[in-house]
């Protein structure tokens, strides 16, 4: 049944865009929605250096990784894959079927404007695997119509924002809404986390502190208060999450900026004028808030016969032009001197850019798979049913893994 | 005379030679694809389910480790009672409500327009219909209407919580269920002899007891194909699930068969999905038998 769906799974997939041509380097990715974009990028291309890109989209995610991770170490396999930055990309880099991209970097990248500081989060042993594709900052996006309705401002302190939740749950209004996907549940462990001691985040992602560590468990206690104190929202689909906040229901949404396309494509909502963002304060006032961030690169198949050509196609991804356009089109960018044309998303980008604040890996990529698993369900489990025996049980179970884990 | 005689026994036999393969020879498409997809798969894992394995790196054989874990994992319990609350609700609404409308339905003149009426929703795929009762059941669907009439306390997303999302994903699966039952019953109905069943009407049979006693059992080989189709398909649930709630929240409304899909290919545990494919296997195997053995006899 499973060696059926292997095969199966192998053959799934949207052929997307691109190049049908002799010259045309297959990229596989789980973002099928960036076919169009692809396509745009392709064309330009293939006017400069006769390649271009022949793309295929899955829109599930899992299904991605395993027809991806099946397809490598073969010489047909695809030249260009998505995935993911830190554990995810140990596992596949140490497998040796991705190529080394440090030479890559050095002679290319750097020149074309890319930020040398995010080749730490493509960086195993030493060797850089990854070219980033996309890297997208978590915010609290807050919409500006409830908070002028009710009087308020984004929080200066912590102690703000917990005020500005109960003014809108006494109001009726959800402060902040979530969205029921079953990974979500850990980017609230690392809100609390983050805003709790930024250090104390990095020590547990590392192994270095425990789970059922008594700073952890006060950093999450601040959560469970705050969802028996009804600020939070039932989880719900991620379009019905867009959906409450464009509506009023939900005055605030913890997202990175590739929330914004919803909001302006369905709800025609625009950025100051509607919507605004604001990076959570630190619970203590005094450490810099931090902001957490998803770098996404892409690898090359080491085995793949397309393996020259995708370097070359990597090179002129890599550059500000094909930037900018995946920059308007997604409302994210990260590249210093490429704008979305969206205030918020741009400022999202020039404040993550800039020394105010502290930018930490998102905890799905910064510790190993097998603990993220265990934890995104025991804190859902915990988020549904929250109290001190339920918050200590679920970091017991998460401890339990991590404690098997090689770090 | 002798060479006379044998050529055309030479010519009767390979005759007969050729119309005793023949019949093998349509059955060869079918076999190579049931070996290739099943044989071979089933094969396949069967002996990935003794090892561990990721899908990237090389297969550690651990021998019956993983299903020695299956029956120490609370969310392979969960998924099994889960399983069993599908397999009731799989012969309640598909099968029992099924064969009460059918009866209801031969005794009225428009059986036409009720077949097609209750056939329709099979004519969706399962993960359509999936898609558009998850849409319903949002918070911005039905829910909604009832806050906004005033029943607040139901104004949530009832496919988020836990429990209670199985039960509605039963009866929405059930209900795209009943249709092809529903016609099958209808045909076997029409199809039982009217003598036996007047007979025992002569003799005093009637209502409940006529069924009982006479229709029923003369349904029993179109009963036991329903049965075994909708038991069948109640063990592989996966589409409406995944569809609806993703095996959620925090694993409360999985299957065997989405844990299975979820251990393989989201866990990157392939020995102990597979070791799971193999128990879903045996058991639907184990179903099948003990439901098509009387059926098998019959025909020898």
């Amino acid at each position: 049944m499973t060696s059926t769906s292997l095969l199966l799974v192998a053959c799934g997939g949207n052929n997307g865009s691109g190049g049908n041509s002799a010259n045309a380097v297959d990229y596989y990715s789980d973002l099928a929605d960036d076919g169009p974009i692809v396509e745009e990028i392709s064309e330009n291309m293939e006017e400069k250096i006769d390649l271009s890109i022949n793309f295929t989209g899955y829109s599930d995610g899992q299904a991605y990784q395993t027809a991806a991770s099946q397809s490598l170490g073969k010489e047909d396999s695809p030249g260009i894959f998505k995935w993911w930055s830190g554990y995810r990309l140990n596992t596949l880099a140490s497998t040796g079927e991705i190529a080394d991209l440090t030479d890559e970097w050095e002679d290319y990248y750097i020149d074309a404007g890319i930020n040398p500081e995010l080749a730490e989060a493509f960086t195993v042993d030493g060797k850089i695997y990854g070219a980033p594709l996309s890297v997208l900052y978590n915010v609290v996006f807050y919409n500006k119509n409830v908070f002028d309705e009710y009087n308020l401002s984004p929080p200066e302190t912590f102690d703000d924002f917990l005020d500005i939740a109960e003014t809108l749950k006494n109001e009726g209004v959800i402060p902040l809404a979530v969205k029921n996907d079953g990974w979500a549940s850990f980017v609230w462990l690392q809100f609390f986390l983050g805003a709790y001691d930024p250090d104390l985040y990095t020590d547990l992602v590392e192994g270095n502190v425990s789970y059922e560590d008594d700073q952890v468990v006060e950093a999450l206690t601040v959560w469970q208060s705050m969802i028996e104190a009804g600020y939070f929202g039932e989880p719900v689909k991620s379009e019905n999450q867009t959906r409450q906040f464009a509506m009023g229901d939900a005055a605030m949404a913890y997202e990175p900026p590739i929330f914004i396309k919803g909001l302006e494509d369905d709800y025609d909502m625009e950025a100051n004028e509607d919507y605004g963002m604001f990076v959570i304060p630190s619970m203590d006032g005094d450490t810099e808030p931090v902001i957490f961030y998803e770098a996404s690169p892409l690898v090359i198949s080491e085995a793949s016969s397309q393996k020259d050509d995708a370097k070359k196609v990597l090179r002129e991804l890599e550059t500000k032009d094909s930037f900018e356009i995946y920059a308007k089109e997604s409302k994210a960018a990260f590249v210093e001197g490429v704008e979305t044309g969206n205030e918020i998303s741009d400022e999202i980008n020039e404040i993550a850019n800039s020394d105010d604040y502290i930018l930490k890996l998102r905890y799905y990529e910064a510790t190993p798979s097998n603990i993220v698993d265990t934890a995104t369900e025991n804190l859902w489990e915990f988020f549904y049913n929250p109290s001190e025996n339920s918050l200590k049980k679920a970091l017991a179970n998460i401890q339990k893994v991590a404690d098997e884990e090689d770090f | 005379m002798e060479i006379v005689k044998s050529k055309p026994s030479s010519k009767l036999s390979m005759k007969r030679k050729i119309e005793k393969i023949t019949p093998y020879l349509y059955l060869v498409p079918a076999v190579i694809l049931v070996v290739i997809f099943c044989i071979y798969s089933d094969f396949f894992s069967l002996i990935v389910s003794f090892t561990e394995w990721d899908g990237l790196n090389e297969m550690q054989f651990i021998g019956f480790q993983n299903y020695i874990q299956m029956f120490q994992d609370p969310n392979f319990l969960l998924s099994s009672i889960n399983t069993l609350i599908w397999v009731f609700g799989t012969l309640l609404i598909p099968v029992f409500i099924a064969l009460l409308f059918a009866i209801a339905i031969t005794h009225v003149k428009t059986q036409s327009f009720f077949k097609i009426v209750f056939y329709l929703p099979n004519a969706l795929s399962q993960t359509i219909a999936g898609i558009i009762l998850t849409t319903i059941l949002s918070t911005y669907g039905l829910p909604h209407l009832l806050g906004v009439m005033g029943f607040e306390s139901l104004a949530k997303d009832w496919l988020t919580v836990p429990y209670i999302n199985t039960l509605i994903m039963v009866v929405s699966s059930g209900w795209q269920g009943i249709g092809l039952n529903l016609i099958l019953f209808i045909v076997g109905l029409n199809q039982i002899p009217k003598e036996p069943i007047e007979a025992a009407i002569m003799e005093g049979a009637k209502g409940i007891r006529l069924y009982t006693k006479v229709v029923l059992p003369l349904l029993k080989p179109i009963m036991l194909i329903v049965l075994l189709m909708s038991l069948v398909n109640s063990f592989k649930s996966f589409d409406t699930i995944w569809v609806m709630t993703n095996g959620g929240p925090f694993r409360t409304s999985e299957t065997l068969a989405v844990t299975m899909y979820k251990e393989a290919f989201v866990n990157n545990q392939l020995g102990y999905g597979s070791a799971i494919a193999m128990l879903l296997s045996v058991t639907v195997l184990i179903i099948s038998w003990f439901l098509l053995r009387d059926t098998f006899k019959g025909e020898e």
